[in-house]
Parts: C-alpha cells; structure tokens; sequence
C-alpha cells in the first residue's frame, strides 16, 4: 500500500508506522469495552431530563450549558467522581476555557494533574440475598434433621449433586458427552449430571435432550444435535456444531448469551430462539424477544416470528414448523414467569437469621467431642419456603408438573413434603441453634427447647409413626438417660431425650448418659483446649460453626491404622512430620450472614509454631506484586511464602518421589530449580487481567532479589530445553531480547514459530513481570506508574475485611464465577442463587467479586472468603455432606436469582 | 485475522438492548471503530491508549448536541472520525506528557538517550516510540497534518480539504514539519544500518 521511497529514516519510520499490525482480537475486545462504557452514558444521556434541577454535585447528566454549569462539575471531577464521557467534557472544556483552567487549578490543593479515575465505573458489591439464606435454611434445617434422626432416607429423595455450572436437566432417549482432550471419550449421560465447560454433548438419533445453564437459560436439543459451551466474562458462547436447539434465555445482565456455529453468531438478551444448523447451513428463528444474527460481517436483528437463514440453499420455513419438534417451549416459558415470582415472594418474606454470640449447647457437649458442628436452626423458614411452594403449585398446573418432574414420584413427592413439615413442627419447639457434637462413639444432636411439653408430644408422635412405618422402634424418647434399662445401642435406633428445656438425641446410650450428666453437673469437656477454642470462636458471633479437634482426629486416625505407634514410623510418618501437618491442633470454620456480604473464615490451628508445608506461607506483608495488576483483572492471586529455596528443599526432601525426579532432572539434564528459585524473593502474584480471548491475559509477578543471577539460570535452562527438544528432533525453544521504550524485556518463543505460545518478561521495580505478550508486560508497567490498581479499586476495597490485619499472607479475587475450576464450581451456583436482591451488581450475574484471603501467623492460619463459598473451594453445606441439599435448592429455586435481577432491572 | 473473536465482539456491540445509545450511533461504532481504533493506534502506538482514544471520539460524537446524521453523512462519517481520532490521539500523547506518572517514564527513557553508548543500535521500535513522541511536541496543527499524511495516507488536497486549509498552507506545514522531525530524531538515524 505504500508508495513512499523510504530514502530517509523519518519516512521508513512512518511507513512502519503506517503499517503497524493490531491484532483484530485486542481491536475487538476494545471496542467491546468502549461500548460498554458507551452504552452506559448513553442510558444516563437518555434518562437525563431537559431541565436540569438535580444538583450538579451528584453528576448529574443534565447538559453542560455554560462555564458555570462546568464549573459546578470540577470538584466531582477532581474527586474522580464523574462518569467518563463526563469528565472527558469538563476536560475538553476547560482546555479551550482559560476561566475553568484557572477554577480547576483553584481547586486542585494540591496541584495534581493526574486525571480522575472515574473512567472505569465499578459495580459494588451486592447485598447477599435471601436467596442464599435460602438454601441455608434447607441445609440448616437438614443437620437439624440429621439430629433428630429423621433424615434417614432423605439423600435418595434428592436430585443430583450441585449443578454449578451448565448441567443436563432432562434427556430423552439417548445423549453422550464427549470429554478429554479432543474429545477422546464418548459415554452416554444422564439428567442432572453437569457439563463442564468444553465438554459436547451429542443427542443421538430420535432422542431429545434439556440442558440448563448456569445463569438459568434452557437448552433444548433435537435429534442429533451436538452443543458444547464456553463461558466467558463477556457472556457464555455456545457451540452448536450440529442439530437443531431451541433456547429459552434467562434474561442476561451483563453477560450475553451467544450461539455460535460455523457460519453465522447469534446474539441474545434473554428471549426464546430456535438455531437449526445442518450440512448446508443454518436457520435461526425467532419466537420471543429479539435476537442479532452476525453472519459473513454483516448483522441482521431478528424479531419474533422472523428467521434468517446463512445459505441461499437454505429456505424458510414457517418459525412455528420450525420448532415444532420442542416438546415443551411454551411451558419453560410459562414456568419460569411462575418461580420468578415465587423467589420474589420469598425474598420478601424471609429474615436472614441473626448471629449467636453465646451458647449453652457447647457447655452441655460431652466429653470426647472431636467436631462441633452449630447452625441456626432455620426450620420455620424452611417450612415456610414449603407452605408458600404448596400454595403456588396447588393453585397452578405448571408448577405441578414441574414439581412432580423436579421430585419425581407423588410418594416421594409426598414424603419430602410430611418431612419438611416435620421439620417446622419439631424446629418451632426449638431455640435458636441446633448443634451436633461428634464424638468417636458417635454423634449427638443437641437444641434448646422453648416448651418442653409441646415438642415431647410433637416428637412421642413422630416415633409412633416410624415404629408402625419399620415395625420396630426407631426413635425411642426417654426419660431417664441414666437408667441402665436403656436399649442397646442398635443401628437403626435413635435416643431421644428432653429435659429442662434441653432436647438431646443420639444413637448411643453412654454418650446420652454423658450428656446428662453434663446438664446436671461438672462437664469434664468445658476445661479442653478444644472446647475453650470453640467458645471464642462464638465471640465474634457464629452464623454456620464447624469445629474439628485435628489433634485428636489424627490421634486416633494413626490408632486405626497401626495397632502401634512404632509400627507406623515408615516414610509416610517421616513425609507428614516434615509437612508440619502432624503439628496440627484444631480447625474452625465459621459462615456469617451478613446483610451486605457473607463471610467464611476457617482458621487452621498449630499446636506449635508452623514448620514444614504450613510455615511455607509467610506472615502477613505488603504485596508489591499485585501493582501490576490493573483495575479490570478478573483474577488475581497474590502470595508471600517465607523463602521460596526452601520451600523447594522442603518440597524434594518430603515428597521423595518429585525429589527423586528433580534430582534426576539436575543431575541428567541440567535443569536446576534451585538456581532459579534462590535468586527469587517471598512474593508472587498471578493475574489474569485483561481479554480471555484468544489468549488469556495472564501475568505472573514474582518478586527477585538477584535479577541478574535469575536471568542466567533461566537462560541457561532455555538453552538445556532447547538442546533436549533437538536432541528429541523436535523443533527447539529460544530466548529473545527485545529493546523497547528503552527497556529490556525477553521472549521465550518456539523456533518454529507459527502459533505457538509465546512467554514474554521483563525486570521492573525488583519485580519479574511475565506475560504472554509485550504489550501486556507494558500495560503492567503502565498500570503500576498510574497507581491506578486493582487494589485500589473499589470492587477490592468493598470485599476487604474488617480486622487488624495491615496485609495478607495470600489473597485471591475474582470477579469471574463460571471459569474458576473447582472453587467456583462449588461456589458459582449458590453463589449465583444469592444474587436475587434487588440492585444486585450486574458483575454478580456470573458469580460476583470474591476476595479469598489467608494470615499466616505464629502457629495458625487463618483463611476468609468475602462469598459463601469458604476458603478452599468447600463451604458448610458441603463440608457436612449437604451439597445434594445445597444443589437442590440451586436447582429448583436455580432461576429464581437471576430472573428477580432481570425484572427489577427492567422495571 | 481473529475472525471468531471479533465476531464475538461486534456482536456483544450489537446485543445490547435498546435502552443503549441512539441506534445511529450504534451504526457508526459498527462500522467505524476499528477504523478509529487502529488510527489512534498508529500514533499512540498503543493499544490501551487507542482504546481510550475510542472512547473519547465517541463519547463526544455521544454528547455532541448538533448529532451527526450517520446515513446521509456516510462518509463524512467517516472523514470526521478519521480526524476526530487523529486529534484526539494527538492530545492524549499531548496530555501523556504532562502527567506526572508518564513524565517519570519519560525521564527514564530520556536518561537511557543520553547514557547510550553511540554504537549502540537502535530497534526500529525505540525509533518509532521517539517519532511518535517527537509528533507530540509538534504544533497541533502540523501534528495533525503530518499524521494525515504520513501514517494516514491522505494526499495534501484531501488534508487541505478536511482541515479547511489551502493546498499550499499544508505542503508548508508538511515541509516544516519534516524538517523539524528528521532533526529530532537525526541522533539516532546514522544508527540504522
């Protein structure tokens, strides 16, 4: 294109210039951002009235008229606070205005120049809802039912384990998934199992299929039908590689749902559509709402009864013909508008429950306890949840049918329901906690109880039910725990006791015996270490508790499995000492319910100072790392460990295996891990921070004392790999250095170039900074010289815990439910489900900000997480084996969040 | 090209529900963005300050009051962004310079200029960030010129046309303009082999 002579440096250089690549993926996601952006100026341009009343401080988006109308804007303009589009106007103005240049520089003290960090405007946290109380409240109520030894066949009665992600609602007839790498192993698969991301999913002849994603929409496939889905930030894609599928949209908040095929790209709000891709091409056809077809560039906006097809050869056919194999469409539909209103009701009609500061269950434990597990019993919300569910099924066919597919039989419908009221009838008798206490001989559920004569009568009546269901007793009330006429301790009996406002059950006869004698006098339990642990633990106020005396688990796990102590001293024993985790004391967990956030913390307890694996992570300081990582990351983890050469060292010598092989590495092929990690310092942080596509924008930051020594040992190991990889004849690896802006940054590429990866880094500020590209390495140095970071943003700051804290030892955040793995797979369906409060962020629509944090001190750690999924990945629910409950409630109450969100938002 | 992505992109542009933008505007981000984008990118030579120079562009054509009939003025559309990018990039490497982060940067790549040894060889990158920046030092207007021409490809009567100028006001900015860029970045000419 270019016509220059290039005779002299200037015009060589701008010619360069001139054709200067951008890769179309960092053009796209770009645009994709501004847009946003726009879009939300935009909407307040629109909801802007003429006159303008409001006052000018609050930003409002009345029309800038005159130099007092700018004027009035500079203090919300220095304080950052106005919109983008608005301050890029006051800006603007006060370039071309000397009067407002000199308002602006009169405001300034002191004098910065910086320009106000309102462009990137941050959704806040969003009240948890009563959603997730919700399902609390079932969990809850459950471990009251665990104590009360009614739960004996409730597991089986339950749908699957939780769906975090997109899940198989129904099949009919056959469909197989096809998993691992290139899709290598093909299985048939039933309802409820999940479909993970990159997962496809194929209907086999004449068979049909449901799936339901995470944010709620249904996915209805035909016959033969192949779909697969990838979520990310900007929405979940699905990929229909072949078939027909109808969908019925939940509605999208931020996210947007896409279908993709090999030939056109369909975009949608939340609306019902049908796609139907074949060997000439695709039809897409629309019954409800609107939909974008993207095909060959140019977009097409489709409304209901229209259809568009991608190929000449491809004719239209009636929207009506062309969904007629859905069995179903119009009753999704229908349904959904049913539950959404049901979780309104229930949004509206259910107290969080409030925090315990104190507790005479824990006093009454018996001795011997081992784990303390106390929850708020939630029995009257649960069965609350039950009486409004009834009301609204009994009044509407829909719902019946969707009850009796959700609970499947009428009897098993029937039982679930005469145990949900159960559970209300005994749990109105109760106090405000129910906790179990696990001993080795066995668990004992213990609760207050307000009138003792009432909930006997209630539970005398519960027992004659069971003894005539099972032909022999199986919950036994007594009246005297001490006596020795009590019954044997049998498998399938429970022992129930009240006295004194007391309710006790438990399957063995001593440890009801134990606990009496506790209620009327000394409890040898109240002088342990462990009981005084727990009882702290109260003073913060406990919401969920969960407590394990690790000392004596581990005690008398090592009792179990050698019959002495000096049979055990093998490696095994060596390898847990060396880890520290021998050193373990005790464990608590506790979920508070807060009404702008949830908490869970766990603190893992040492009984001496932390050595080994644990003493790996360092007491708590600053993170230096984490400035690189900008406003918008998505995620970001940051560490200190104490010396990352020793954590190496302790690393060989404990597990002897991976030892062996880092040995076998240095010694046959040079790769030394020590020289790289000596020259390293205690702190790391990893991002992914900026486009996921089409490479993720990862960054890793590692602290480094010693630059130079680092850079030889990794150069020298790119040069042993690159000999291997020849030596092997395969095509080698090099290390590149690369002057720019007057900076050195290196490249590690594959020879052979072409697509494959590429690892660019560079030294900055004694930190290391790797990315997958230099033009992310320089928007982390960017970010860290603007001080515009993630830490300082507001979607950090909100989530930061209230304690006396300065640092963290390790902390990750995320703002991005459905691509986290494990933890958010735990965490992204309830999580997910807790979103249904009104002003719920949009940022929540995939799972919300989380900030998962971790304090090494002396001889604890103690780990906290902003969300309801705890630390870990685990939370309460599935710690005590309540995920079927959990996932239940995800399931059936699963829209309810997001279609409350998307009403309200459209009211 | 990424075809998949910007697919992906575009179309998250587009599904936006109404309540969004005046539809018009829709049309000319559609069609224009990229345009604008890798406009701003030639001379900021960076992709975020390309994407800040996008929003810019079109948050004011948003706010303008006098709008801008995106049919009728297809291509004037496009004139007015082509120069509404060129300018708005221009200031904001303009602007860059004043920022007190950005100013220490600079301080470091300036230091690196003075402490470099003669022999030491220049990447054809480092020439094009200094020819960039000289740009920046330019008078707006010449900036504006010698942009349009140079990495935009527009012929002195088209710039005379867009800018308002005369044919010969332009050759004489263009020539100044030169003149004053090839002595800036003289140091590091004889460098290149």
């Amino acid at each position: 294109m270019s016509t220059e002579s290039y005779d002299s440096p200037l015009d060589r250089t701008a010619a360069e210039i001139r054709d200067e690549a951008v890769d179309p993926a960092v053009v796209a996601s770009a645009a994709a951002r501004v847009w946003d952006r726009l879009s939300r100026e935009g909407a307040q341009l629109e909801a802007a009235p003429e006159t303008a009343d409001a006052p000018a401080s609050v930003a409002g988006p009345h029309a800038l008229r005159g130099c007092d109308d700018f004027q009035a804007e500079i203090p919300a303009y220095l304080r950052g606070e106005l919109p983008a589009g608005r301050a890029l106007l006051v800006e603007d103005h006060t370039r071309t205005c000397l009067a407002c240049r000199r308002a602006v520089k009169a405001a300034q003290n002191p004098v910065t120049t910086a320009r106000p960090a309102a462009s990137r405007s941050n959704v806040s946290a969003a009240p948890r809802s009563a959603l997730g109380r919700r399902w609390t409240a079932l969990a809850a109520a459950l471990v009251l039912l665990v104590g009360a030894g009614l739960l004996l066949n409730l597991f089986d009665l339950l749908p699957g384990a939780a769906a975090a992600t997109a899940r198989i609602e129904s099949v009919d007839g056959t469909l197989f998934i096809l998993t691992g790498s290139g899709n290598s192993s093909l299985r048939p698969v039933a309802a409820g199992e999940r479909l993970d991301e990159g997962d496809e999913v194929r209907t086999a002849k004449g068979s049909g299929a449901v799936v339901r994603l995470a944010d709620g929409s249904l996915v209805e496939l035909g016959e033969r039908a192949a779909l697969s889905y990838d979520a990310r930030r900007a929405g979940t894609t699905l990929h229909l590689g072949q078939g027909k599928i109808l969908i019925q949209a939940a509605k999208q908040r931020d996210g947007n749902l896409f279908v993709a095929t090999e030939d056109c790209l369909v975009a949608v709000t939340g609306t019902i559509f049908a796609v139907n891709h074949g060997t000439k091409g695709s039809r897409v056809s629309v019954v409800e709402g609107e939909v974008q077809v993207t095909q060959e560039g140019k977009d097409r906006l489709l409304h209901p009864g229209q259809q568009v097809t991608t190929h000449a050869s491809v004719e239209t056919v009636p929207v009506a013909d062309e969904i007629s194999w859905s069995r179903d469409a119009d009753r999704y539909r229908q349904l959904l508008a049913e539950l959404t209103s049901f979780g309104q009701e229930l949004d509206a009609a259910m107290p969080p429950p409030g925090l315990r500061t104190s507790t005479r269950l824990l006093d009454l434990a018996p001795q011997g306890t081992m784990i303390w597990i106390a929850l708020p019993n939630l029995s009257q919300n649960l069965a609350e949840t039950q009486r409004r569910l009834d009301q609204r099924v009994a009044d509407n066919p829909l719902l019946q049918e969707w009850w009796g597919d959700t609970m499947g039989n009428g009897e098993r419908s029937a039982r679930f329901r005469s145990l949900i009221e159960k559970i209300g009838a005994l749990g109105a008798h109760l106090g405000a906690e129910v906790a179990v206490a696990v001993t080795k001989d066995g668990p004992v559920a213990l609760a207050e109880v307000a009138d003792a004569g009432a909930f006997r009568a209630v539970l005398e009546a519960e027992a004659a039910e069971l003894a005539a269901k099972h032909g022999h007793p199986v919950l036994v009330v007594v009246d005297d725990p001490a006596a020795a006429s009590l019954p044997a301790n049998g498998d399938d009996r429970l022992l129930a006791w009240v006295s004194g406002g007391l309710f006790v059950a438990t399957p063995d006869p001593a440890l009801l015996a134990r606990v009496a004698a506790a209620a009327s006098g000394t409890n040898p339990f109240q002088g342990t270490p462990f009981h005084g642990n727990v009882a702290a633990a109260y003073a913060d106020g406990a919401g969920w508790l969960f407590a394990g005396d690790l000392k004596t688990l581990m005690q008398d796990h090592g009792k179990g499995t050698g019959s002495d102590a000096s049979e055990a001293p093998g490696s095994e024993t060596a390898t847990v000492t060396q880890l520290g985790l021998l050193d373990l004391d005790h464990v608590i967990i506790d979920h508070r319910q807060g009404a702008e956030r949830s908490q869970t913390r766990a603190v893992v307890a040492f009984d001496q100072a932390r050595r080994g694996i644990a003493a790996w992570l360092a007491d708590p300081a600053p993170m230096g790392a984490l400035d690189f990582v900008s406003t918008e990351a998505t995620l970001a983890a940051g560490f200190v460990v104490k010396n990352p050469a020793l954590l190496l060292d302790d690393l060989i010598s404990s597990v002897p295996d991976l030892g062996a092989s880092i040995q076998r590495l240095r010694d046959e092929k040079g790769f030394d891990l020590q020289a790289l990690a000596a020259p390293l310092g205690g702190e790391m942080a990893l991002a992914v921070d900026g486009p996921l596509l089409p490479t993720p924008a990862w960054k890793l930051v590692l602290e480094v004392y010693d630059p130079t020594r680092l850079q030889a040992a990794f150069e020298d190991l790119v040069r042993r790999l690159d000999a291997e990889l020849a030596s092997e004849g395969k095509p080698g690896v090099e290390l590149r250095t690369i002057q720019q802006r007057g900076r050195t940054s290196y490249a590690l590429v594959a020879k052979a170039g072409g697509s494959h990866p590429e690892i660019h880094y560079l030294y900055a500020d004694g930190y290391l900074v790797m990315a997958p590209s230099r033009a992310l390495l320089d928007r982390a140095l960017q970010v860290k010289e603007s001080g515009a970071t993630l830490v300082t943003s507001a979607r950090f700051q909100e989530l930061l815990p209230e304690d006396r804290q300065v640092n963290f030892s390790a902390v990750v955040f995320h703002d991005l439910g459905q691509v986290l793995g494990p933890l958010a797979e735990k965490a992204g369906r309830a999580v997910q489900q807790g979103t249904g409060h009104p002003g719920a962020g949009a940022a929540l629509a995939l799972a919300g900000p989380t900030l998962s944090y971790a304090y090494g001190e002396d001889d604890r750690i103690v780990f906290a997480s902003n969300h309801q999924s705890g630390p870990l990945g685990f939370n309460l629910g599935n710690l005590v084996g309540l995920g079927g409950l959990a996932g239940m409630a995800g399931g059936d109450h699963g829209n309810h969040g997001s279609e409350v969100d998307s009403n309200e938002s459209n009211d | 090209m990424g075809g998949d992505e910007k697919e992906v992109a575009v179309s998250a542009v587009a599904a936006r529900p109404l309540r969004q933008p005046p539809e018009a505007l829709e049309v000319i981000f559609r069609q224009h963005h990229e345009a604008v984008f890798r406009t701003a990118y030639r001379i900021t030579g960076d992709a975020m300050d390309a994407e800040d120079v996008l929003q810019t562009v079109f948050v004011r054509l948003l706010r303008r009051d006098d709008g801008l009939d995106p049919v009728a003025a297809d291509e004037g559309a496009a004139r007015y962004l082509h120069r509404a990018a060129v300018n708005a990039a221009l200031d904001l490497l303009r602007r860059r310079k004043r920022r007190p982060a950005v100013a220490l940067d600079e301080a470091d790549d300036l230091a690196d200029v003075t402490e470099v040894a003669p022999d030491r060889r220049r990447h054809s990158q480092e020439l094009r960030t200094m020819l960039r920046e000289a740009l920046s030092r330019l008078s707006p207007r010449a900036a504006e010129i010698f942009a349009l021409r140079y990495f935009e490809g527009f012929g002195n009567l088209e710039i005379a046309r867009l800018t308002g100028a005369s044919q010969t006001a332009v050759a004489v900015l263009l020539h100044r303009a030169r003149h004053r860029l090839q002595k800036e970045l003289a140091p590091f000419q004889g460098e290149l082999s």
